[in-house]
């Protein structure tokens, strides 16, 4: 029993000092961890989080001296695993960021956090495939209602894009739509793909599927004028840039955004730009 | 209660029962009476003609809240045969603007009391309202709960108002369900079940399994279900409420990059955005010399904010911009295209260098004929605790180590800002008025 009440007195302490310590700005937030550690000296987990303070206020000689104290007492510690990827990563060290990582998803499977992070190192490193591979295993594992899937899918798509991969990323940014919703931001990105592969008739489609959420707005309009225009439907184009001026001179004249003033001036460009090509 | 458990024993047989048995009995009802509903119920996703009530049950039961326009003409009812502990319902075919009164029914066929809410004014009315907005509030401790007070009391004695935000850190210190219990559920149970809450998720938050339990917590908006354009997504979104839009951005785990899907989301909405003011909240601020550095290299989530969302900010016109993170509040200028650390400010910054008072140099003017007139960002990360940091970032007009919460009072072309610290004292105010 005595000992119960003793581990249960030891948890207590533990959550509060923990919850202290997260309450804190950087300054006290240091000041409680040092406090902390003075009872507790061979607590790792504590130093790791120190470590993460001392980052945070750029001091990473100090970040690594705790970390390898916890690696002495914890060796074997996934919170330290992680402890070293950050440290790594704030430092802008990718390669070694990844070393830890990696063996954090060896030691524990399935880690959005690791995953996702290692992605982004691969991503800093150039190494396209690696990251592709890491999202791909986010998207097949990560639970459907988990609020980062968006996200997951329109950055895969990305890096379908950079890897020169069109098809790909479209097919990423459709099954987006099809797990989501219509996302305009994922249906625009869609748009310019599109484009890539010199089909402006499928992205005249895609704006056209935006037509109920965006329609009213001007620089929806425009995109509409141009891709008709890039669909050869040039007459049509100039009738659309002719409605889009209307617009954008009534909201002008109601709510100044310096987007509109910019986009006024490309709705005269591609004007007399379809204009001239058509000999007007 | 009390005296539906004594009820039965009042008999010459009652009166022989020992005192301590009498006692047992008195905590056993007690405790069962609690037991009915753990948590709530609380208000969610309210669009002008729908509302979400969540709660959590002891037991596995089914679903039902009965609803109508008075207390007692309860005469429309939602029933969700399911049997679960954590419950929600959607009550549809509400009107904008009006008051509603509610209650829960149990497995028991017991109601829980009647609570009354309502909803959203219809998008573009130009009626008043008020907004509550706490940030940092999860201590679960006597200082959150003197800020809750003092709101309560500055909102006349009242607890419920029309809109509340959270701008996350919302239970320390892993923002689980058994915190989350404790710093909101145990904390403003009565805000809970008569005010609609939005919250941004915080730094803490995302500690628990990348943020998992609040998602599991809130309902929030992935389908412009209130007004803006659809995000997919609980961690990012906007809504309307009468002739304001707000947009609830994620500091934390979302992509900050200017090709991220947030960002992209973000033009989208702003974009499409009619209203005639535009609010945005997120956790971790622009701008602070609180407890938690903007200019430091190890804040890269804030530096990131700044350099890639506040030129979206300047450009679409947004007015107010409300944050928490660092322990304090932190109030700017009427500002604009600073996107640098403290030391770049510039006096052509500053739309407006003034402090916005009425009673000063006068309230911010912003006018409709104009583009990138400015913006007013305020830390507000002290509704449960306070501590460290110099206060002194250029772009705030008044830095305060101080516990507090701040009120919004919104009428059609004005907007009225109040910080309010515990003994219901107003510490500082500002008015934004458009032309």
């Amino acid at each position: 029993m005595r000992k119960i009440l003793a581990a249960a007195a030891t948890l207590v302490l533990l959550i509060n000092s923990q919850s202290a310590i997260s309450h804190s700005g950087a300054h006290s937030r240091l000041d409680i961890i040092s406090h902390q550690l003075k009872k507790q000296p061979n607590n790792s987990e504590l130093l790791i989080e120190r470590s993460k303070v001392f980052l945070e206020q750029s001091q990473p000689d100090k970040a690594l001296a705790d970390l390898e104290m916890a690696k002495k007492l914890a060796p074997s510690s996934a919170k330290l695993l992680l402890g070293y990827a950050h440290y790594f990563e704030t430092l802008q060290q990718p390669s070694n960021a990844i070393t830890y990582y990696t063996q954090h998803i060896e030691q524990n499977g399935f880690h959005l956090e690791s995953l996702y992070q290692r992605a982004q190192n691969f991503k800093a490193l150039k190494d396209t495939a690696s990251a592709i591979k890491d999202y791909e295993t986010i998207i097949r594992t990560l639970p459907t209602k988990n609020a980062m899937r968006p996200d997951i899918y329109f950055e895969l798509s990305a890096l379908y894009k950079s890897n020169g991969n069109i098809e790909k990323a479209l097919q990423t940014l459709d099954s987006g739509i099809e797990a989501f919703g219509l996302l305009s931001h994922f249906q625009r990105e869609a748009i310019d793909l599109e484009l890539i592969q010199n089909r402006p008739e499928a992205a005249l489609r895609r704006n056209e599927s935006l037509r109920e959420m965006l329609g009213k707005t001007p620089e929806w309009q425009y995109q509409h004028a141009v891709l008709m225009n890039a669909a050869g439907k040039k007459t049509e184009a100039l009738v659309q840039l002719e409605r889009v001026r209307t617009t954008v001179t009534e909201q002008l004249q109601k709510k100044q955004r310096k987007q509109l003033v910019i986009l006024l001036d490309e709705i005269n460009t591609t004007t007399n730009q379809i204009k001239k090509t058509q000999n007007f | 209660m009390l005296t539906t458990l004594l009820k039965p024993h009042k008999s010459k047989r009652t009166r022989t029962i020992p005192l301590h048995l009498v006692l047992v009995l008195l905590i056993t009802g007690f405790l069962s009476a609690c037991e009915k509903l753990p948590r709530g119920p609380y208000l969610q996703n309210p669009s002008s003609d729908s509302i979400v009530v969540r709660w959590r049950s002891s037991d596995a039961t089914a679903s039902t809240v009965e609803y109508g326009i008075a207390e007692n003409a309860l005469n429309q009812t939602v029933t969700d045969s399911n049997q679960t502990e954590n419950h929600e319902l959607t009550l549809t075919g509400l009107s904008p603007g009006t008051e509603y009164f509610y209650r829960i029914i149990g497995k028991d066929g017991q109601p829980t009391s009647t609570y009354s809410f309502k909803t959203p004014l219809a998008e573009g009315d130009q009626s008043a309202f008020r907004v509550w907005i706490i940030g940092d509030s999860g201590t679960a401790n006597q200082d959150a709960k003197d800020v809750r007070d003092a709101f309560y009391d500055f909102n006349n004695g009242e607890k419920q108002t029309d809109l509340w935000l959270m701008l996350g850190d919302n239970a320390y210190t892993f923002g689980n369900d058994a915190e989350y219990q404790k710093a909101v559920f145990e904390i403003y149970p009565e805000t809970l079940a008569t005010t609609p809450l939005y919250s941004t998720i915080g730094n803490h938050e995302v500690l628990s399994f990348g943020g998992s339990p609040y998602f599991d917590i809130f309902t929030l908006p992935t389908a412009a279900e209130a007004g803006g354009i659809p995000s997919g997504t609980e961690a990012y979104y906007s809504f309307n409420y009468g002739n304001v839009h707000f947009v609830c951005l994620d500091s934390e785990k979302a992509s900050r990059a200017t090709n991220g899907a947030m960002y992209n989301w973000l033009i989208s909405d702003l974009q499409a955005n009619a209203q005639d003011w535009t609010i945005v909240f997120f956790h971790q601020p622009p701008y602070s010399k609180g407890s938690h550095d903007s200019d430091s290299s190890g804040e890269s989530h804030m530096t990131q904010m700044r350099e890639n969302f506040v030129p979206v900010f300047d450009d679409y016109g947004v007015d107010l911009v409300f944050s928490g993170h660092s322990h304090a509040y932190e109030r700017s200028h009427l500002l604009k295209s600073h996107t640098g650390k403290s030391d770049t400010l510039t006096a052509s910054m500053l739309v407006d260098d003034g402090g916005g008072r009425e009673d000063g140099n006068g309230a911010y003017e912003k006018l409709f004929s104009q583009t990138q007139n400015g913006v007013v960002y305020t830390v507000a990360g002290s509704s449960g605790k306070i501590s460290g940091g110099d206060l002194d970032h250029p772009a705030h007009f008044i830095s305060l180590r101080e516990l507090g919460s701040v009120v919004l009072d919104v009428s059609s072309n004005r907007i009225d800002v109040q910080f309010i610290s515990p003994g219901n004292i107003e510490r500082d105010h500002y008015t934004v008025v458009k032309y």
